[in-house]
């Protein structure tokens, strides 16, 4: 292998990365995404806020992975490991989250939301 | 067979390269080594004396329980001779010992590489190992703890015991298993030598695939959940304090989130070891390849799904608990998948009775007692009689102990001819071997029984009636370290005296045996082509060594 | 194995960059960006742990989490988003640069990231200093003003709060220490569109520190 082969060897990926401009409209979107997110907090949609602030941020999270982490045209197994990590995150949160959310009422905390007697008393 | 000594060929001709024992001489070269091997070689020392340490808590529990109470220590002191153990045995041994002694040595050499991707990230894997086990010496020393190394809150938050040590030296060794697993993951990625393509791979490499997968995506979960642990202990802030809107179940399913993946972090190593013995005292090519190399994935991947079994009976809800339950009978199925894969390349082969065959004999009994009483308590009418007794502590026994250190022991006499280039005498090593067997099964079968009848686990006292059983096991455990040390008398003297080794004594066809014993630094003088499957057997080893 | 038949590495045209083990510069860089990715992998389950005990009481305690949320400073965190975003910008600028060979602009580069970062943790200080002073804190030590009305389960809000800030914090200061080696390497002479491992390693950490905070900042301050 000659030396001028090997120079090129680190540049010679599949990605090129994106020009200065490609970056720069990145970012615009991100900061448009991130004023987005603050100002739908202030809206009140009832239980789609959690949702849409989360839907906002994975798309941000998204992008700067694709983009400025260079994930668009890496390799596979590079784009596989955080859609696994993110898989086993949303595993605990959701089977810990139905534990509480499935116990017995009354064995909530008194100022929990599953700690409901209803006024018939007859408990589900 | 009997393993065959070379006496006449000189195995290091004039100007060849020296072995990497001999290679490099001074304690630098060995204290900052950035070889594989020689890291490899500083793990066994340190997982030597973990092990030992850990028989040492045990041996002193078992000998507390003779008795049923006050026999040779108070209570308190009982309690962290169990949690020492168990942390010790855990943390410092069962953890670390096969992917970093024998993963880090063959690791490389098996897939036809000079070292594994990032040597230095290596060093620092060991010397974070390292400062774990002074941590957790250091927390020993000053008295040690008595959570249980389960550290379950509220008492780990408000215990007077020095816990904060012992989690911080936990804290630390998960580094290191972060950081042995990515070294390992991208290694087997990046180095692989020509030919090698991935059904090619010794199945050892596909269960270190398997278990550094897990090492890296679950050990940082424990990392953060003893921090959550020491800072609640240290200031108070009440994220498992009830009284302040926690939650100690919120402990137990971060906690167990890792530790259930932690045990195939402990077996899969294991099962890669049995594999490869398989694959050589059978003298036929390993059945069902494939199926055993996929299943270490689907055991990997069940694994992070059914932590919530450890908490059956903690106040989890019904609807969860029948989750978790059906979702841990699924790991059976993966490993029923090895097991009748390695029975059947038994079935018919010319058996090789040596020491290392005699490890696998055990660990196939013991595992699958184990296994199959690990799927009774899943199940979980069941689990309600046995949970926080003795059943649970000889099913993990059983499976832990007999898998993971049937298979080190195993592993270390298969491979002590490679490694150091010295012979061990086969006559005490075998009896060492059925020693350790039995002393195993004698020592952890009455806990079935002691566990059914009603027996708590950590318990210092205990009705009289159930004592001719705790004196059974005591026995059994002395036995069990008799025969421990006639294992490490017999491969020291070997280690001094031993007959030279040739490159193939077993005869066996996987990769490792091609190269010299021991090998030289870098491995191979140039990148090996692979052109062979690693259990296909070409007839000439046995020519070679039936003499 | 035949060991008879093998490859020849040219070892006369080596570059001092490649290490014994791998056989070309790209199988060495790939492996370096993979080892990184695998330990972005892990940070990730680091502060998942976190974010489920978030999720496990916000979801018990939605109304105490809403309450908490309201006091602390929605504009600090928003601009410390911005200052990161802008500071992945530039460190992904740097790497284009530093391929590009401009070593000069990819210092100012590099310098710049690390200031956005020593910036956000004087702003999140700040934050600190004031959440102090006004009781805010976590467990035991939660003593706000009474005509705030917070309950007791806003104590969990702050000690989810405060950890999993200070965790971040720590991890923003290993990045400005890290980005800071690696410029002075810069200046020196270090890297070349030949060899820039270290630069796109070093980005990819820092842009870590940017994803998790893009997720902290709706959790924690942006709770309707």
């Amino acid at each position: 292998m000659s030396a001028s082969a090997d120079s090129h060897a680190n540049g010679e990926h599949k990605h090129h990365g994106l020009s200065v401009g490609g970056y720069t409209m990145v970012f615009l979107f991100l900061i448009f995404c991130t004023l987005l997110t603050w100002w739908t907090a202030k809206q009140d949609l009832g239980d789609w806020n959690l949702p849409v602030a989360l839907a906002i941020a994975t798309t941000k999270s998204t992008i700067v992975c694709l983009f400025f982490m260079h994930l668009w045209g890496d390799t596979r197994v590079n784009q596989f490991i955080l859609i696994l990590s993110v898989l086993f995150v949303i595993l605990m949160c959701s089977l810990t989250i139905a534990d509480v959310n499935t116990r017995f009422p009354l064995t909530a905390p008194p100022n929990s939301e599953r700690f409901k007697v209803p006024a018939n008393g007859q408990l589900e | 067979m009997s393993l065959a000594a070379v006496e006449e060929e000189p195995r290091h001709p004039e100007g060849a390269e020296p072995d990497y024992i001999r290679g490099k001489s001074g304690v630098m070269s060995w204290v900052l080594t950035l070889d594989h091997k020689r890291i490899a070689l500083l793990y066994l020392g340190t997982v030597t004396l973990t092990f030992f340490l850990g028989g040492v808590f045990a041996l002193a529990l078992r000998t507390e329980l003779l008795v049923p109470e006050n026999g040779v220590m108070d209570a308190m002191t009982y309690n962290r001779m169990f949690t020492l153990h168990g942390v010790t045995m855990v943390f410092f041994f069962m953890i670390p010992a096969i992917p970093g002694v024998f993963g880090n040595f063959f690791l490389p050499i098996m897939i036809g590489a000079h070292d594994v991707a990032f040597p230095r990230l290596n060093l620092a894997s060991y010397y974070l190992y390292l400062a774990a086990v002074c941590l957790g010496l250091w927390g020993m020393i000053h008295g040690g703890t008595d959570t249980g190394w389960t550290f379950y809150t509220p008492y780990s938050t408000t215990t007077t015991t020095t816990v904060l040590p012992i989690l911080a030296a936990a804290f630390v060794n998960g580094f290191s298993s972060i950081l042995t697993g990515v070294n390992f993951i991208v290694t087997i990625h990046t180095l692989r030598a020509d030919g090698m393509h991935w059904m090619r791979l010794p199945l050892f490499i596909w269960a270190l695939y398997g278990t550094s997968v897990i090492q890296v995506l679950a050990t940082p979960v424990i990392g953060i959940t003893l921090a959550l642990c020491a800072v609640e202990h240290f200031l108070g802030t009440g994220i498992f304090d009830p009284a302040r809107g926690g939650d100690p179940i919120l402990f137990q399913h971060l906690f167990w989130f890792y530790s259930h993946p932690a045990v195939y972090i402990m077996v899969l190593p294991a099962f890669g070891v049995a594999s490869e013995l398989v694959g050589a005292f059978t003298r036929k090519p390993l059945v069902g390849y494939r199926m055993i190399a996929l299943s270490t994935f689907g055991i990997a991947f069940v694994g992070f799904l059914a932590w919530g079994h450890h908490l059956f009976t903690s106040g989890q809800s019904a609807v969860d608990a029948g989750v978790f339950g059906f979702l841990s009978m699924l790991i059976g199925v993966f490993t029923a998948i090895k097991m009748f894969n390695w029975v059947g390349s038994m079935y018919k082969a010319s058996i090789v009775m040596a020491a290392p065959f005699i490890y696998t004999l055990g660990f196939f009994f013991l595992t699958v007692f184990g296994g199959m009483t690990g799927v009774a308590l899943a199940t979980i009418s069941l689990d309600v009689h046995w949970q926080d007794t003795y059943f649970v502590v000889a099913h993990f026994h059983f499976i832990m102990a007999g898998a993971v250190v049937m298979m080190f022991l195993g592993a270390l006499h298969y491979w002590f001819p490679k490694m150091f280039g010295k012979l061990y005498t086969e006559g005490p090593a075998m009896v060492g071997a059925v020693l350790v067997i039995l002393g195993f099964i004698g020592t952890f079968t009455p806990q079935f029984f002691l566990g059914n009848e009603g027996m708590p686990r950590r318990y210092y006292s205990y009705p009289a009636h159930f004592q001719w059983l705790h004196v059974t096991s005591t026995i059994f455990a002395y036995i069990l370290f008799l025969g421990l040390l006639l294992v490490l008398i017999n491969l020291i003297v070997a280690l001094a005296n031993g007959k030279q080794a040739p490159n193939n004594p077993w005869g066996a066809p996987q990769y490792e045996w091609d190269i010299p014993s021991p090998p030289t630094e870098h491995n191979f003088p140039a990148t090996p082509v692979i052109n062979r499957d690693p259990y296909e057997y070409r007839g000439q080893e046995i020519i070679e060594n039936a003499n | 194995m035949q060991t008879d038949a093998t490859i020849d590495h040219g070892h006369a045209e080596k570059p001092p960059h490649l290490r014994f083990q791998f056989s070309d510069s790209a199988r060495q860089f790939h492996a370096a960006k993979f080892g990184m990715w695998l330990f972005l992998g892990q940070e990730v389950m680091f502060f998942s742990a976190l974010l489920c005990a978030y999720a496990y009481y916000r979801n018990q305690f939605p109304v105490a989490w809403s309450m908490a949320s309201h006091r602390i400073n929605t504009t600090f965190g928003l601009l410390e988003t911005i200052d990161l975003l802008f500071s992945s910008f530039t460190v992904a600028l740097a790497i284009h640069f530093v391929r590009l060979g401009r070593r000069g602009i990819t210092t100012l580069l590099l310098f710049v990231t690390l200031c956005c970062g020593l910036i956000f943790l004087c702003m999140h200080s700040y934050e600190y200093y004031t959440e102090w002073h006004e009781g805010l804190l976590p467990g035991r030590f939660f003593h706000p003003e009474a005509e705030w009305h917070l309950p007791m389960e806003s104590a969990m809000f702050f000690s989810c709060y405060f950890f999993t800030t200070v965790l971040h914090s720590i991890h923003v200061i290993i990045g400005v220490g890290v980005l800071g080696v690696i410029m002075i390497f810069n200046i020196r002479g270090k890297y070349s569109p030949a060899y820039y491992t270290h630069v796109e390693v070093g980005g990819l950490y820092w842009h870590l520190v940017d994803l998790i905070w893009i997720f902290l900042f709706p959790l924690y301050y942006l709770v309707a």
